[in-house]
């Protein structure tokens, strides 16, 4: 049966036509064949026309080096693979493509404009993010347990910290969150639900929408409001002769009622004395509510400390440095300073330096309290539409779009949390809800968070959702390819939701090499043609992928990647570990890569700036986009010739052939037809003496060409 | 499901495109000139172009010391009230340049936003919403740019600043048109400087770039087999670039004559009320011209008498000019801030922030000339009739130049009501 299969596909392509018989979908002979042939035979059953070609060679490697890597190839590695004679070197292709660092690199970028849609910091720097996220793809994190770790990590664990970017920089707006979590998560975007039943789409009801809410209503973002006092540091001067010196320690009071609170100031490094007494505590008195006692006054030194202290002093003559210890009555707001006076004994004919520091005992100075987040065990919440007032709000139970729930434990009132709520304690309940919400969504039995995924990755690649848009599944839209969608779906979380994985059988399925050139039809296609993948789509690259082409096109990462080599060459700790040649050759590229990135990232986002769409469509062609290519001086940098790039080499050429061969390989990923040939060095004799300046006009003109814009 | 694109229906762009291209072959230049003969042609075409002009003055212009004077009060402040062009009607003695082109304005005196946030305020009063999380609302130069523009190559919103600006100003330009798409978004001119980048970068000459633009488009021709509407839509924005370089003399406002520079003057605000009425003449479809800096917390009074100083000839210069020059008659004029000021005044002798009585005016196409809608208490601490807010603003400076404001936008599938439906126009301020 699978030879058969094989022999009617062959036929099939060969005339163009694909017109695989139903039945054979239901043969079990396609369930042992691989993910791609699959894929195709779903996709070509629905096909009863003309097909296009597979890609040619050059539209192949350009356009899966853009779809994996982010970036073009540089023009060596076109030649490799266009020269290539070899049956298998598209698989091989795709396979150096993975392993490389810059699939991570280019997953990262993906990702972090899926999770984050290009919002400013806040609380979670950008870089930090970025790299977790692609060190989790670089590692092939499992995308379920990415998934989990963005919505469970609370912020507190500094390796797991970035992860809680997604809730904390949307500000733990619970609304905003259900939206987000629901368009980017399960593909669904129910804002309009939140007021009242969607006017348009049944299935986004208003019960759905505080059902995804009732899981994030509980969490928030937590931030300590109550700093007790100023950190402060610095170093003391005794001038010879000066006994005493104050180092005031602002304090901020409050209203609220607190036990009295205290912190500590130390003396480190002394010159010309020596600390006797290494610590003077400072008590904020607490003033609001019921009344505390008066501190104990200056509390005695410690004994020990003096003694030794005074042996010291005693056998180098030094004088002795003390601090007291003091106490401030609270107030209600302002700085009134504590005064911690720190005496010098005897004076000193030298001057004396001794630096000091504040540390928080039970008083906190709000100090790199990173903000984190806290969930409370109780808060429901309830809802009535806007249009329709039923009688009694409705309860949101905690459910998934898709029905997903679980039984909530009943757990009496005093043993709900592990950490209680108060006014500076981020509270942790026993019973997690954000947490239930990632388990459910992640436990593989939800359809639509599978779908959602596998739908995404399919846009990713294809160009078109099978749900198209990605966030609108519902019954009304439905998928163009159904069971298709339903089927991958079900692979994936088989593969252990295997991103990698699953992204190869993309890339060697026929369906994702189809060719972007239109056939020559006689009538015109029926409007849902486009969604059948008779012929590839084009699809304009995304404002990294512009910018990380163009740099490598114009050979802007030839510096920086020689730099890096060099200091690599350099480094004898990296030379002498005696590794397994591949291992060290991972650690190679990886490194190279990461300097190229490091050097290069502003450029890139410069670009994304200029060429980020907002919301809903990220690509526009705007006209302040083509003055910025036009006459901008990004790209008039890049045509400067120096650090290797590529208009050094061209100028180096000395054949005008060779200019040409290696522009076009360089910029497009291809080799110039004769005509092409013949129009550069047309350009270039009627440019005569001028040739740096024609080499810069003919790259900007293939740089802003469609066919370098688009992913074809 | 079909992806609509927010746009106006097909068929009256193309119809608008013919009925400019066919002008074009009776040598009737499409871009709102006045000209001594006007064809049956040219008149549909100066109705049917409707413009607008935003002055702006940032940081909360005083109505006390403009547009709704209490002298002799406990909140009046030191400033008289003077009698204007139109009778019955005063207004401070800050602006007497304006207070003799009266005629031609109308005033809201009982504005109530409940704001008294900059950032905030500004953006309800331009977007006519209040912010919100989820949704990000256009720029009203936007939704003008976007219903009124026709598909020319100039941008259809330009923003001429000058002076510091407060509160909340995202990124000069780009970013104000949300679902709209940056083609409508404003295009920020600095100073008087023309765009960003219209310039061609040094050692490039005109040929040069003509010949890399030539090669440029040889090598689409070749891949021009393979097109989307993407495709298309990246080529036009060369087209464009290209016509923005070739215009850029729009922007200088040197141009103008000798006796025109000077009437208006060569400082900042001045010189870019010039340009605003050169950038109208030239059919641009929406100027927004910011003047900083109001936000007088402390000495409010001097500090007033200086901007209004500023503000007040060269704005009268401006409005009597597009008046005389047929542009008022097709051209929404508004002068608004995002909120006013306190009618108690504070110990620097300041005004603070007050959304909860104050006034905004506005003159020209759709509007009733000598209008005076609602009024505030004797001395200014409430609005005593006919409150407004900034939803019925709104829907009012669509409905004058002809925007239906109860019409949706269609964004990827979804209608966006291009004003806030909770509220509607003042009808008794319209033609």
């Amino acid at each position: 049966m699978r030879v058969w299969a094989k022999h009617v596909r062959a036929r099939s392509l060969k005339w163009g036509l694909a017109c695989l018989p139903v039945v054979m979908l239901a043969s079990s002979a396609l369930a042992d064949s691989k993910v791609h042939e699959r894929i195709d035979a779903f996709i070509e059953a629905k096909l009863n026309g003309p097909l296009a070609p597979p890609a040619s060679d050059f539209e192949f490697l350009r356009r899966v080096s853009l779809d994996l890597t982010g970036t073009i190839p540089s023009s060596a590695e076109a030649r490799r693979f266009l020269d290539d004679v070899s049956s298998t070197k598209r698989e091989e292709l795709v396979d150096r493509l993975l392993r490389s660092p810059k699939y991570a690199r280019r997953m990262q970028m993906f990702f972090d404009v899926m999770l984050m849609e290009r919002r400013a910091d806040k609380h979670v720097p950008r870089e930090q993010w970025r790299e977790y996220l692609r060190r989790s793809f670089a590692d092939n994190k499992p995308y379920d347990q990415l998934v989990r770790e963005i919505l469970t990590s609370d912020g507190t664990e500094a390796v797991l910290r970035p992860a809680a970017k997604f809730f904390l920089d949307r500000n733990g707006d619970v609304n905003l969150l259900t939206r987000d979590v629901g368009r980017i998560f399960f593909g669904m975007d129910l804002q309009c639900a939140q007021c009242h039943d969607h006017p348009l789409i049944d299935d986004y009801t208003q019960e759905i929408y505080y059902s995804l809410n009732a899981f994030l209503n509980r969490s928030y973002v937590f931030e300590f409001k109550e700093f007790d006092y100023d950190f402060k540091s610095g170093t003391l001067t005794f001038p010879p002769g000066v006994t005493e010196q104050v180092i005031l320690v602002g304090v901020k009071g409050d209203k609220l009622d607190e036990s009295n609170e205290t912190f500590h100031v130390n003396l480190v490094k002394a010159t010309n004395a020596v600390i006797a007494d290494v610590q003077g505590i400072g008590t904020i008195w607490d003033d609001d509510g019921d009344d505390n006692p008066r501190p104990s006054g200056p509390i005695k030194d410690e004994i020990a400390d003096r003694q030794k202290a005074g042996s010291i002093a005693a056998q180098q003559m030094l004088p002795r440095l003390t601090i007291n210890d003091w106490y401030l009555r609270e107030r209600d707001g302002g700085t009134d300073g504590l005064p911690f006076t720190v005496t010098l004994s005897p004076a000193s004919t030298l001057p004396v330096t001794v630096e000091f520091f504040t540390v928080d005992g039970t008083a906190n100075d709000g100090k790199d309290k990173l903000v984190t987040i806290g969930e409370k065990a109780e808060g429901e919440v309830t809802f009535e539409s806007v249009f329709i007032k039923p009688s009694e709000p409705q309860r949101g139970v905690p459910r998934l779009p898709d029905g997903l729930a679980t039984d909530e434990p009943a757990l009496a009132t005093s043993r709900k949390y592990v950490v209680e709520p108060g006014p500076n304690a981020r509270s942790v309940p026993k019973f997690s809800r954000r947490r239930v919400l990632a388990d459910l969504a992640t436990s593989g039995r939800s359809k639509a968070f599978n779908r959602n995924i596998v739908n995404r990755l399919w846009m990713m690649m294809m160009g078109r959702g099978l749900v198209h848009p990605v966030d609108l599944h519902h019954a009304e839209n439905p998928a163009s390819h159904a069971v298709l969608l339903d089927n991958f779906a079900e692979e994936f979380r088989r593969s252990s939701f295997d991103v990698k994985a699953f992204l190869r059988e993309l890339a060697l399925s026929r369906t994702y090499q189809r060719s972007t050139e239109p056939l020559k039809l006689k009538t015109l296609p029926e409007p849902a043609f486009v969604h059948r993948y008779a012929v590839g789509l084009l699809r304009p690259l995304s404002p990294e992928q512009l910018a990380w082409s163009v740099l490598q096109a114009t050979g802007a990462t030839a510096a920086p990647r020689s730099a890096a080599e060099k200091r690599l060459q350099a480094d004898p700790k990296f030379n002498a570990i005696l590794q397994a040649d591949e291992v060290r050759r991972r650690q190679h590229t990886a490194i190279l890569e990461q300097a190229v990135y490091d050097q290069l990232k502003s450029q890139m986002d410069r670009f994304t700036k200029e060429f980020s769409g907002s919301g809903i469509q990220e690509f526009q062609a705007t006209m302040q986009q083509a003055l910025f290519l036009s006459n901008g001086d990004s790209i008039a940098g890049f045509l400067k010739p120096g650090g290797g790039n590529l208009i050094e080499r061209l100028l180096k050429l000395e054949h005008p052939g060779d200019v040409v061969e290696e522009l076009y390989l360089g910029v497009l990923t291809r080799r110039p037809t004769s005509k092409e040939v013949q129009d550069v060095e047309d350009y270039l004799i009627s440019r005569g003496e001028e040739r740096l300046l024609a080499l810069q006009e003919i790259t900007w003109a293939l740089l802003t060409s469609t066919e370098f814009r688009f992913n074809h | 499901m079909k992806r609509q694109h927010p746009c106006l229906s097909a068929e009256h762009l193309m119809a608008r495109r013919q009925l400019l291209g066919s002008l074009a072959g009776l040598g009737v230049a499409a871009t709102g000139m006045p000209s001594l003969y006007v064809s049956a042609f040219g008149q549909e075409l100066q109705r049917q172009r409707k413009q607008m002009l935003i002055v702006y003055l940032d940081g909360g212009v005083s109505q006390l010391e403009s547009w709704d004077p209490k002298p002799g009060t406990d909140t009046g402040g030191p400033f008289l009230a003077i009698p204007t062009s139109l009778p019955g009607v005063h207004i401070s003695e800050l602006l007497p340049y304006t207070a003799q082109q009266m005629h031609r304005l109308s005033l809201i005196r009982s504005i109530n936003t409940r704001e008294n946030n900059h950032a905030r305020g500004k953006y309800l009063m331009t977007r006519g919403r209040r912010q919100e999380q989820t949704t990000d609302y256009p720029h009203l130069g936007a939704v003008t740019a976007k219903m009124l523009s026709s598909a020319e190559s100039l941008p259809g919103f330009i923003h001429l600043e000058s002076g510091r600006v407060l509160g909340g100003n995202p990124s000069p330009g780009g970013q104000d048109a949300a679902y709209l798409g940056p083609r409508y978004a404003s295009v920020v001119i600095d100073d008087g400087r023309p765009p960003k980048n219209t310039r061609r970068p040094q050692g490039l000459s005109a040929q040069a770039d003509q010949a890399r633009r030539a090669f440029r488009r040889r090598l689409n021709q070749r891949f021009s087999q393979r097109r989307s509407a993407a495709t298309e839509a990246y080529t036009y924005s060369f087209e464009q670039a290209a016509q923005l370089m070739k215009q850029r003399v729009i922007f200088d406002v040197s141009r103008e004559s000798q006796q025109d520079q000077a009437r208006y003057g060569q400082q900042g605000f001045a010189r870019n009320c010039l340009l605003a009425r050169r950038l109208l003449e030239h059919g641009i479809t929406c100027v927004k011209l910011t003047h900083s800096n109001y936000d007088t917390h402390n000495e409010n009074f001097n500090f007033h008498l200086e901007q209004l100083g500023e503000f007040d000839r060269p704005f009268a210069t401006l409005l009597d000019d597009l008046a005389q020059r047929g542009l008022l008659e097709h051209t929404l004029v508004i002068v608004m801030s995002e909120f006013g000021r306190t009618p108690q005044i504070n110990q620097k002798l300041g005004r603070d922030h007050w959304g909860t009585a104050w006034s905004i005016a506005l003159a020209g196409c759709g509007i009733q000339t000598g209008a005076v809608i609602g009024k505030t208490n004797k001395n200014g601490t409430a609005v005593a009739d006919h409150e407004v807010d900034h939803g019925r603003l709104f829907h009012t400076f669509l409905q004058a130049v002809g925007i239906d404001s109860s019409s949706h936008f269609a964004v990827g599938g979804r209608p966006i009501p291009v004003a806030d439906p909770a509220a509607s126009p003042i009808e008794e301020l319209l033609t």
